[in-house]
C-alpha cells in the first residue's frame, strides 16, 4: 500500500544523576589541600573536588560496599575503608582505586575509621575490636589487637608511643607503645564513643553518642564526663575536631545538631544547622572559612553567615 | 441497480417513512437512559503486561483512584492548632465519602503513618496525632521534630518548607462513582476550609469529576452550535426543507446510535462529545449534498415543463447513492480500524462510532430524498436574500476559473509545499500527554492549578509502582532483593520527574539504625537475609496488621517500589519505563526475584501509550488503506485509490502539524478524532469527483463537468463547510480544554478537506485526467468526434461560462 505513517515522537531524555544523590549517605571527608578533598559514601561511593567542594567527579571504585572513612597521605595518596572489611588505595589521586588484602573476622568486619600520618602509616579501626596498622601506604595491614565483640569507632594517634582508640559502651583503649600493647577501660561514660581529638598534648576531647563529652587535661591519664545538661546537647555526636581557626572544639552529629566548645571545655554553644534540616552527620572537615560535614547530606557550614548550604545538588 | 434501489425507496416512500419512525420511537426510549459517565478502568488494555501486575496488587500498592488532599497554611507553618484540626478535619472526613477504602487513608492525622522509634522495650510505633491532636505548643513542637526526623513522612507527607501536608486516599474501584467522590470531596473541603488554610485536591475520580461538572456547558454549548447551525442553513438555503431536513437526519442518527449504544451497555463519555459532533457534521453535510442536488434537478428542467419532486427525489438518489454510500462506509470502515486495540474505551466508542456513522446511510442518504419527494412548491424560498448570487457563486466560479487557467498548477504546487511542511512538522507528534498537568482542562483550571501545586512541593502525586518479588515466600526479605530494590529506587530519582519513591528497603535501615544505638553508619540494610526478617519482623510487631500492606504482600514473596511523578507527559512515562528496563538489564535476576512492571495511575497510562505508539499509529495506516481498497473496488481503478488518498493524507498530515504546534499529544482521547478524521477528509472529494464522472460519461467535456460538479456538489461541499466550521467554532469557548481543541482539530478538517475537494482535487483531475473519471467507455461510444485530439482541444479552450 502507498500508505503515510506518521512516525511519532519518542524521545527518550538522557539522564545523568548528580554526583551527589538524594539518597547518598556520605559518612567519610578528608580535605588534603584547601582545593581538593574526597568523599567516601555509600555504594562505593569516592568524589573527589579540586575546587573546595564546589564540583564534584565521581571516581571508579571496584565495589559496592559503603564505604565508612577515606584519609590521603597527599594530594596523590590515600586510602578508604568500609564494610565488609574492604580496604581500597590509590596512588595516583584515585584515577584508580584498588582493592587491598587485610585481616578479617569471620564474623563482622565492617571499618568505621581511618588515620593516616607520616611516612605512610596508616591506622583503621571497626567492628570486632578490630585496629589494623599500614605502614607502607596501605599496602599490606598488621592487625595490633586480639579479636573482641566491641566495635571500635575512632583513633587518635598522640605521638609515635601514645595512641588511643574509642569504642562501644564507653570503652577507651590505650597503648603506650605504638600499638604493640592495648589497656583497656570503661569510661565514666555508659554510651559509646565516637570521636576522639586533642589540639595540645595535654588536651583533648572525646564524644559520643546521647552527647557524651570526655575531657582530659592531663594528656589522657585521666578523662571527666560532661554531662547533656552542662554541655546543652543530648543528641548523638559523631565527630569532634579543634578548629584552630576559631580556637574551638567543633563536633556534629545526628538531627542536624552540632556544637562549639571552647578550648577549656567551660563553655558551650550548642546549635542547629539549620532549622528543616534534621538530617545525621557523621564526620566533619574545616575548610576556609568554616567546615563541611557529611552524612545524610553534604553540606557547608558558614561561620560568618552562621547558614548552612547543601553541596552537590 | 442505482435506479431501482431508488425507485423502490421513493415509490414506496410511506412504509419507508412509518419504519424510520418506528425505529426512531423505539430507540428514543432507550437513548434517553443511556449512562453519561467516564469509567477509567475502561482506559487499561487489558492485555497488556502491565494491566495484569497492576490488577493484581492494585488493591494494596495503590490503584489509579487515588485522590490527593492539600492542606496549606496561609501563614507560618502547619504546626500551629488551625491548620492541623483542618488535617484532622479532612480526616475523619473521609470516612464519609462513599467507596472510600478506609485502609488507605494517609495523613498525619490517621493511623497508618507512624513514628518509629527505640525505647528500652524495643521498637515502638505510634501515629502521630491519631486519634488525638497534640494539646500544647510543646506538644505540637514535640510533633514537628518527629515528623522532621522521619523522611518517609518529612518530604511524602510534609512539604519541606513545612507549610503543607497531604492526605492521601484511595478507593474502592467497583464502588466508585466519580460524580459522587467529586461532590463529597469538595463538600468536605468547603466545610472544613477557613482563612486560616487553603485546600487543594487532585486525583483521577477529581479530574473526570471536573468534566462531568461541565457537562450542563456542554450541552449549552451544543444548543448554541445547534442555533448557529440552523439559522445559517435556514439563510443560505432559503427554504425551511433546507433546514429542518438536515437537523432531522442529524437528530434520527444520533437517536438510534445512542439507543443502539445503550441497548448493547455502552456508556456515553462526556469526552465522546466531540466524536458525536463529527459524526454528525457527517450526517449534514450527506443531507445537504441531497438538497443541493434536488434542487438543482429542480431548476434544470428547461421553461414550461414539470418535474414532480417525486421524480427529482429518485434521480437524487440515484446519482448520489453510490458517493454517499461510498463515504459512510470509508468513514466506518477507518473507524473500526481503531478497535484492533485491546483499549475497552476505544472499543466500545468504535461500536457506538461505526452504528452511528452506518444510521447516516439512513438517516440522511435515504430518507432525505424520501421526504423531499413531498415537497409541493419545489420552486418557493422562504426568504429573499440569495446568498447563491452574492456569495456562493462567485466564489465557485473563482474555483473553476482555476482549474481552466494556469493557476491550477499553482494550487497543485501549493499543496505539494504544504505537504511537504506539514510532513516534516507533524514528526515532532508526540505519543501521550504532551504537557504537565490534564491535557482536559486548560491550564489555568482550578484543577491544573491544584495539580502544579502539589507537584511543586512534594514528590509528586500520581505514582507508579513496580513489583519486586517472585514465587518464594520471604523472597522480599532477601538481602540482595532489598538491595536491588535500594539501587533502582537510587536510579529512579536520579530523573528529574521522578520526586521520590519509597519501598519496604527504606524504612529496615532505619530500623537497623534504630537498634544500633542510632548510628547513622548502620543506616543500612541487614547484613544478610535472616537479620532482614528480623528487622521486618521487629518493625511489625511494633505496628498493627495491615501497615506494612502497602510495601509487601502477606507472604512476603512481593514488594512494591512506588515512584512518585510530578508530571504524566508521554516523554516522562516513557524516559522512566525505558530506565527501568535498562535497570532490569544492566542487574537481569537477583535471586530469582524479578522487576515487575507497573502498576498505580502511571503504569496504566505507559500502558496505554505503549498501546497507542505499537497499535493505533498503524491502525491509523491501516484505516488509510481501507479507504484506498474501498475506492479501488468502487471505481474499479487502482489510479482511483491513489487519486481519493491525496485529500485524505493531506488533510491528516495538516492536523498531525497543527497537533504538534499546539502540543496536543496523540493520546486515548485524541487518537479516535483522528481516525475518524481519516474518512472524512474524503467525503467531499467523492462528491465533487463523482459528479465530474458521470458529468463527463453523459458527454460533456472535462472542463464542463467539472464547472457542473463544482457548482452542484461544490455548493453542497461550500455550504456544509462553512455552516459547520461557524457551528464548531462555539467550541474554543468550551471549559474543556479537550473539546476546545478537538473543535478546532475538527474545522481545521473540514477546512482542509474542503479546501482539497474544491480546489485542489478538480486541478488535479483536470491535469492527469485519471481513466476512472476521463475514460469511459459509454463515453467514447457517444463521442462524434475523433478521441484522439480531444484533450488538447479542451487545453486551449477559453474559460468556461458560469453554467
Amino acid at each position: 500500500m502507498g500508505g503515510y505513517i506518521v512516525k511519532p515522537h519518542t524521545v527518550v531524555q538522557v539522564v545523568i544523576p548528580p554526583a551527589i544523590e538524594k539518597r547518598d549517605n556520605i559518612y567519610g571527608i578528608s580535605v588534603v589541600t584547601p582545593q581538593q578533598m574526597w568523599l567516601a559514601g555509600n555504594y562505593g561511593k569516592i568524589l573527589l573536588s579540586t575546587d573546595s567542594g564546589k564540583s564534584w567527579v565521581r571516581q571508579t571504585t571496584p565495589t559496592q560496599n559503603h564505604l565508612q572513612d577515606i584519609s590521603a597521605w597527599d594530594e596523590t595518596n590515600a586510602v578508604a575503608v568500609g564494610n565488609g572489611g574492604i580496604i581500597l588505595i590509590t596512588d595516583n589521586a584515585g584515577a584508580t582505586w584498588t582493592e587491598v588484602e587485610a585481616p578479617k573476622s569471620e564474623i563482622a568486619n565492617k571499618l568505621i575509621s581511618i588515620h593516616t600520618y607520616e611516612n605512610g602509616e596508616a591506622w583503621a579501626v571497626g567492628e570486632l575490636g578490630m585496629i589494623l596498622l599500614s605502614k607502607d601506604r596501605g599496602k599490606s595491614w598488621t592487625r595490633m589487637r586480639e579479636e573482641e565483640d566491641v566495635i571500635m569507632n575512632d583513633l587518635f594517634k598522640l605521638d609515635d608511643n601514645n595512641i588511643f582508640v574509642v569504642g562501644e559502651y564507653g570503652r577507651l583503649f590505650r597503648s603506650r607503645d605504638g600499638g604493640k600493647t592495648w589497656n583497656d577501660r570503661y569510661t565514666e561514660s555508659p554510651s559509646s564513643l565516637t570521636a576522639i581529638d586533642f589540639h595540645t598534648a595535654e588536651n583533648g576531647i572525646i564524644v559520643g553518642l546521647d552527647g557524651v563529652i570526655l575531657a582530659t587535661h592531663d594528656a589522657g591519664e585521666t578523662w571527666s564526663l560532661i554531662g547533656d545538661k552542662v554541655s546543652g546537647i543530648s543528641e548523638h555526636l559523631m565527630d569532634v575536631q579543634w578548629s584552630g581557626q576559631i580556637q574551638q572544639w567543633v563536633a556534629v552529629g545526628n538531627k542536624g545538631k552540632w556544637i562549639k566548645l571552647s578550648g577549656d571545655l567551660d563553655k558551650f554553644y550548642p546549635n542547629q544547622l539549620s532549622k528543616t534540616d534534621l538530617s545525621s552527620h557523621t564526620e566533619l572537615a574545616f575548610v576556609e572559612g568554616g567546615f563541611i560535614t557529611v552524612g545524610a547530606n553534604v553540606g557547608f557550614m558558614d561561620y560568618g553567615s552562621d547558614q548552612f548550604t547543601e553541596l552537590g545538588k | 441497480m442505482l435506479e431501482k434501489f431508488s425507485r423502490l425507496c421513493v415509490e414506496n416512500r410511506k412504509i419507508v417513512l412509518t419504519l424510520v419512525l418506528v425505529f426512531t420511537a423505539i430507540l428514543t426510549f432507550f437513548a434517553q437512559r443511556i449512562e453519561v459517565k467516564t469509567v477509567f478502568e475502561d482506559l487499561q488494555p487489558a492485555t497488556h503486561p502491565y494491566i495484569s501486575v497492576h490488577e493484581r496488587f492494585k488493591g494494596t500498592f495503590g490503584g489509579t483512584n487515588i485522590i490527593t488532599f492539600m492542606i496549606e497554611a496561609k501563614e507560618g507553618d502547619i504546626f500551629q492548632m488551625p491548620v492541623l484540626e483542618k488535617a484532622q478535619k479532612i480526616t475523619k472526613g473521609l470516612l464519609k465519602i462513599d467507596a472510600i477504602n478506609e485502609f488507605q487513608i494517609y495523613s498525619l492525622a490517621g493511623k497508618k503513618l507512624k513514628e518509629v522509634r527505640a525505647s528500652t522495650e524495643g521498637i515502638e510505633s505510634r501515629p502521630y496525632m491519631w486519634p488525638n491532636l497534640p494539646k500544647s505548643e510543646l506538644e505540637i513542637e514535640q510533633l514537628k521534630q518527629s515528623v522532621l526526623r522521619n523522611p518517609l513522612v518529612y518530604g511524602p507527607y510534609v512539604s519541606e518548607d513545612l507549610k503543607s501536608t497531604l492526605v492521601t486516599v484511595d478507593f474502592f474501584d467497583d464502588l466508585l462513582d466519580y460524580n459522587l467522590a467529586y461532590e463529597q470531596a469538595y463538600d468536605l473541603i468547603n466545610r472544613v476550609k477557613d482563612d486560616t488554610v487553603e485546600i487543594r485536591l487532585v486525583g483521577n475520580p477529581i479530574l473526570y469529576g471536573w468534566v462531568n461538572h461541565f457537562l450542563p456547558e456542554t450541552m449549552d454549548l451544543v444548543l448554541i452550535a445547534l442555533a448557529i447551525f440552523l439559522s445559517m442553513l435556514f439563510i443560505i438555503n432559503r427554504t425551511w426543507r433546507g433546514t429542518i431536513l438536515p437537523l432531522l437526519s442529524a437528530a434520527i442518527s444520533a437517536i438510534w446510535a445512542l439507543g443502539v449504544a445503550q441497548i448493547s451497555g455502552i456508556n456515553f463519555d462526556p469526552l465522546v462529545v466531540v466524536i458525536a459532533m463529527l459524526i454528525t457534521a457527517r450526517a449534514v453535510s450527506h443531507s445537504v449534498q441531497m438538497i443541493t442536488r434536488f434542487h438543482e434537478e429542480i431548476d434544470n428542467v428547461a421553461d414550461g415543463e414539470e418535474l414532480s419532486s417525486k421524480d427529482a427525489a429518485k434521480r437524487t438518489l440515484k446519482d448520489l447513492l453510490r458517493p454517499g454510500l461510498l463515504g459512510i462506509a470509508t468513514d466506518a470502515g477507518c473507524v473500526a480500524v481503531v478497535a484492533i486495540s485491546p483499549i475497552p474505551l476505544l472499543q466500545k466508542l468504535v461500536v457506538l462510532a461505526i452504528v452511528w456513522v452506518s444510521t447516516v446511510a439512513i438517516s440522511s442518504v435515504i430518507l432525505t430524498p424520501v421526504l423531499l419527494s413531498w415537497v409541493k412548491k419545489p420552486k418557493a424560498y422562504a426568504h429573499g436574500l440569495n446568498l447563491d448570487v452574492l456569495l456562493i457563486r462567485p466564489f465557485l466560479n473563482v474555483c473553476v476559473n482555476i482549474v481552466a487557467t494556469k493557476f491550477r498548477y499553482l494550487v497543485v504546487g501549493i499543496a505539494a509545499v504544504i505537504f511537504i511542511v506539514c510532513g516534516t512538522y507533524s514528526l515532532n507528534l508526540k505519543v501521550g500527554d504532551a504537557n504537565p498537568g490534564s491535557p482536559i482542562l486548560w491550564p489555568e483550571a482550578t484543577y491544573n492549578q491544584d495539580s502544579a501545586t502539589i507537584n511543586d512541593q512534594f514528590p509528586g502525586a500520581d505514582r507508579m509502582f513496580v513489583v519486586v518479588g517472585g514465587a518464594h515466600r520471604n523472597q522480599a526479605k532477601d538481602v540482595e532483593v532489598l538491595d536491588t530494590m535500594l539501587r533502582f529506587q537510587r536510579y529512579m530519582e536520579a530523573q528529574e520527574e521522578i520526586g521520590g519513591t519509597l519501598s519496604i528497603a527504606d524504612i529496615l535501615p532505619a530500623v537497623n539504625m534504630t537498634l544500633r544505638e542510632g548510628s547513622f553508619r548502620y543506616s543500612e540494610l541487614g547484613q544478610n537475609s535472616l537479620m532482614n526478617g528480623e528487622l521486618m519482623y521487629m518493625f511489625e510487631n511494633a505496628s498493627e496488621p495491615g501497615d506494612l500492606d502497602r510495601f509487601v504482600d502477606t507472604d512476603r514473596s512481593n514488594a512494591a517500589v512506588t515512584l512518585y511523578f510530578t508530571d504524566r507527559q508521554g516523554t516522562t512515562i516513557r524516559t522512566a519505563i525505558a530506565r527501568i528496563n535498562q535497570f532490569i538489564a544492566d542487574n537481569p535476576q537477583v535471586k530469582d526475584a524479578e522487576i515487575h512492571l507497573a502498576g498505580g495511575v502511571i503504569g496504566v497510562i505507559a500502558a496505554v501509550n505503549e498501546v497507542i505508539l505499537s497499535g493505533q499509529i498503524q491502525s491509523i495506516a491501516l484505516a488509510l488503506f481501507i479507504l484506498v481498497m474501498m475506492c479501488i473496488v468502487v471505481y474499479k481503478s487502482s489510479i482511483a485509490g491513489m487519486f481519493f488518498m491525496v485529500p485524505v493524507v493531506l488533510s491528516n498530515l495538516v492536523t498531525f502539524a497543527f497537533m504538534a504546534w499546539q502540543n496536543i499529544g496523540m493520546n486515548i482521547n485524541t487518537v479516535p478524532v483522528a481516525a475518524l478524521g481519516i474518512g472524512l477528509g474524503v467525503d467531499y472529494a467523492l462528491y465533487i469527483c463523482d459528479r465530474i464522472k458521470s458529468e463527463y460519461q453523459l458527454g460533456k467535456d472535462p472542463l464542463e463537468a467539472i464547472s457542473i460538479s463544482l457548482h452542484c456538489a461544490g455548493r453542497g461541499v461550500l455550504v456544509t463547510a462553512v455552516v459547520l466550521i461557524a457551528s464548531i467554532c462555539v467550541w474554543l469557548f468550551s471549559s474543556l480544554r479537550f473539546q476546545a481543541e478537538m473543535g478546532m482539530l475538527i474545522a481545521l478538517w473540514l477546512t482542509v478537506s474542503a479546501a482539497c475537494a474544491l480546489f485542489l482535487m478538480p486541478a488535479l483531475a483536470y491535469i492527469f485526467k485519471p481513466r476512472f473519471m476521463f475514460g469511459d467507455m459509454e463515453r467514447q461510444a457517444m463521442i462524434v468526434a475523433g478521441s484522439d485530439d480531444l484533450d488538447s482541444g479542451f487545453m486551449n479552450q477559453p474559460v468556461g461560462q458560469d453554467a
